[in-house]
């Protein structure tokens, strides 16, 4: 009995010095990284998604977005669903704002919007609407869930006919 | 441990009480089924029972307060403070100044006071039984704490003011009142609550205490409570209901209180049901002994009526879109549900229920909960269209659910563009909340759009309402086969 404490704590103290040691050695990197990476900007071509003029499908559409820090990646990702040069399409968010969309280690993106009131859309344009983020947000496969937050609120449904998920998987 | 098992006994007392008194020149007192001392020496003065506040001390517990020089008697607990005033038709609870019945007065050297006044403000249920002259009093612990079976084990705490953490998880939400049908349906958060009931006579009511509950924040939203914390709804034109009222009756345990007044004596039954989770209480049927029958069971079929709920969109906080002309889509909404409303007034066959009735809101969830809460057999949720492309212009029909909701959805769409006289836009299947998650045949309209000059000047319009109005009631008797 003694010796499978003993036997355990030594195992733990293990496992926490090697804890230990591993953030030392891996705190230096990012600071080392951002002196290496120099802040070029990145393209990188994307869909998003927006509506026909009988607000039913969902229509994907290429574009391209450039970003240099590679946080700001989804956000600018997201502002590309604000407006279309296609005039047979609708972009679902014009009216509204993308304050933030933070992707954290484990997958988990958090995006906040700002959604004024002459941004409400009907029935079908909130569920495209919503699929439309969705969709842009999953197409990186880094992501795993996306949560939505309104003025930094979670809440139960953006505009008053389909409820969020907080957060949403990928299907 | 002792003092479950004497409430418990109260609680059996309760029931025994119409065979305890037997008529007699005196008034006889009773407090939670035991008697009162004979020299309690309560009388009648103009139908209203008063007693010495002698007892008020030793019989009720309360502490009393007499000021000779301005005559005044001041009853307090912890929690409120009564102050009244010989000869003064009018008394002070907790500073705020309300009307009496009946004065204090003086007689042989006592104060006598009101009683019901007295021991209703001090958080007692105060019984009047006509034929034994008998008045029952009841403590409020004394029907919350029965019905709140505590585990012995592990309830060694003596600290019964303080409101302990572990009751609090424990508390249901109640999410919606309504009466139809001769019933009153409290829908609640969970399904096996334990209600207990009283009949009470002079004036007759019925008394609904639901323990470990207390009103959904939505819920308290819509209501208009006083400033004693009790909200009330009037029955209109009920033979046997007056009005409703209710209220937080304790916080400690959580116990809310819902008394039905009624216009004369009725049997009744109150049953809980799950999924629709509710408390039912049931004056349609006439239960051998409304005394024990808190038993549970499912809602039975309600007679005759179909009922359609009438969903107006949006409210309060959240107004919808916003019209051209910066008019809110919540206010379309509901005028447009009202209409409805009024269309089927004093309707044969279909009783219309509005999940709201004035600018008020409630979550997608609380309008699914509400339509089943109310076993609706249809349900309509009206809105207003908004997209950001003003030549869009006309009518669409929303459902969810395939197999129950697209024949209702097509038949209620093919009314409505008869009625908004607006571009057939067409049924659309979409996985909106409200259509996807009722349990019946369930329908969204977007009758126009208020980003659409032509829609939006339609919209607004009393005779283009009352136009769809009557669409959406002939859609309605369509699908359920009725003559319109």
């Amino acid at each position: 009995m003694k010796k499978t404490i003993l036997v355990l704590s030594t195992l733990l103290l293990t496992i926490a010095i090697a804890a230990g040691c591993g953030q030392k050695s891996a705190d230096p990197q990012p600071g080392d990284q951002t002196e290496v990476v120099q802040p070029a900007e990145q393209t990188l071509r994307i869909q998003s998604f927006y509506t026909d003029d009988q607000i039913l499908n969902l229509v994907p559409k290429d574009t391209e977005i450039k970003f240099s820090d590679a946080k700001a990646k989804y956000l600018t990702a997201l502002k590309t669903l604000q407006q279309t040069d296609d005039e047979k399409l609708i972009a679902l968010w014009d009216k509204s704002e993308f304050l933030s969309a933070t992707l954290k280690d484990d997958g988990a993106l958090t995006i906040d919007v700002k959604i004024p009131e002459d941004a409400h859309l009907g029935a079908s344009g909130e569920d495209l609407a919503l699929q439309a983020l969705l969709k842009t947000s999953f197409q990186f496969d880094e992501v795993k869930t996306v949560d939505i937050l309104v003025d930094g609120k979670s809440v139960d449904s953006l505009m008053g006919h389909v409820e969020l998920e907080h957060p949403f998987s990928r299907n | 441990m002792k003092k479950i098992g004497t409430l418990v006994f109260f609680c059996l007392m309760l029931f025994m009480l119409p065979s305890l008194s037997h008529a007699s020149a005196g008034l006889h007192l009773y407090l939670n089924g035991v008697s009162l001392s004979p020299s309690a020496e309560a009388q009648m003065i103009k139908s209203t029972t008063m007693i010495p506040i002698r007892v008020v001390v030793e019989e009720l517990g309360f502490q009393v307060d007499w000021n000779k020089k301005t005559r005044t008697v001041t009853i307090h607990n912890d929690k409120k403070t009564i102050e009244l005033v010989v000869s003064q038709k009018w008394a002070t609870v907790n500073g705020k100044k309300v009307n009496l019945d009946v004065a204090p007065i003086i007689k042989s050297d006592t104060t006598l006071v009101p009683l019901r006044f007295v021991g209703e403000t001090m958080g007692l249920v105060v019984d009047w039984e006509n034929e034994t002259k008998s008045v029952y009093l009841f403590t409020s612990d004394f029907g919350s704490e029965v019905t709140q079976p505590k585990p012995p084990v592990t309830q060694p705490d003596p600290d019964q003011g303080g409101s302990t953490g572990t009751g609090e998880s424990k508390v249901e939400e109640i999410q919606t009142m309504s009466f139809e049908d001769n019933r009153l349906i409290i829908g609640v958060s969970k399904g096996d609550l334990k209600p207990t009931q009283q009949r009470l006579t002079g004036p007759d009511r019925i008394v609904v205490d639901i323990p470990n509950s207390k009103f959904s924040d939505a819920f308290s939203k819509t209501q208009n409570f006083a400033s004693s914390g009790q909200a009330e709804f009037i029955v209109q034109d009920h033979p046997v209901v007056e009005k409703i009222r209710y209220s937080q009756y304790s916080d400690n345990p959580a116990t809310v209180r819902v008394v039905i007044d009624m216009k004369q004596s009725q049997n009744f039954s109150v049953y809980t049901t799950k999924d629709p989770n509710t408390v039912v209480v049931d004056l349609n049927g006439s239960s051998p002994d409304p005394g024990t029958d808190t038993g549970t069971g499912t809602l039975p079929p309600h007679s005759g009526k179909y009922i359609v709920v009438i969903d107006a969109g949006h409210g309060a906080k959240d107004p919808g879109a916003i019209s051209i002309k910066k008019r809110n889509e919540k206010d379309f909404n509901l005028a447009q549900a009202l209409k409805v409303a009024e269309v089927f007034k004093n309707d044969p066959d279909v009783e219309i229920i509005l999940t709201r009735t004035d600018d008020t809101f409630l979550e997608l969830k609380e309008r699914v909960a509400f339509a089943k809460q109310h076993h609706a057999d249809l349900f309509v949720s009206i809105h207003a269209n908004s997209i950001n492309k003003s030549s869009i212009s006309g009518t669409e029909t929303y459902y969810s659910r395939d197999d129950e909701s697209k024949a209702f959805a097509q038949v209620m769409h093919n009314n409505l563009v008869k009625g908004t006289r607006l571009p057939d836009r067409g049924v659309r299947k979409q996985s909106l909340h409200v259509t996807r998650e009722t349990n019946m045949p369930a329908s969204l309209l977007e009758v126009g759009y208020l980003t659409n000059q032509t829609d939006e000047s339609a919209l607004y319009q009393e005779d283009f309402q009352y136009r769809v109005a009557q669409s959406i009631k002939d859609g309605i008797k369509q699908y359920l086969g009725l003559k319109s």
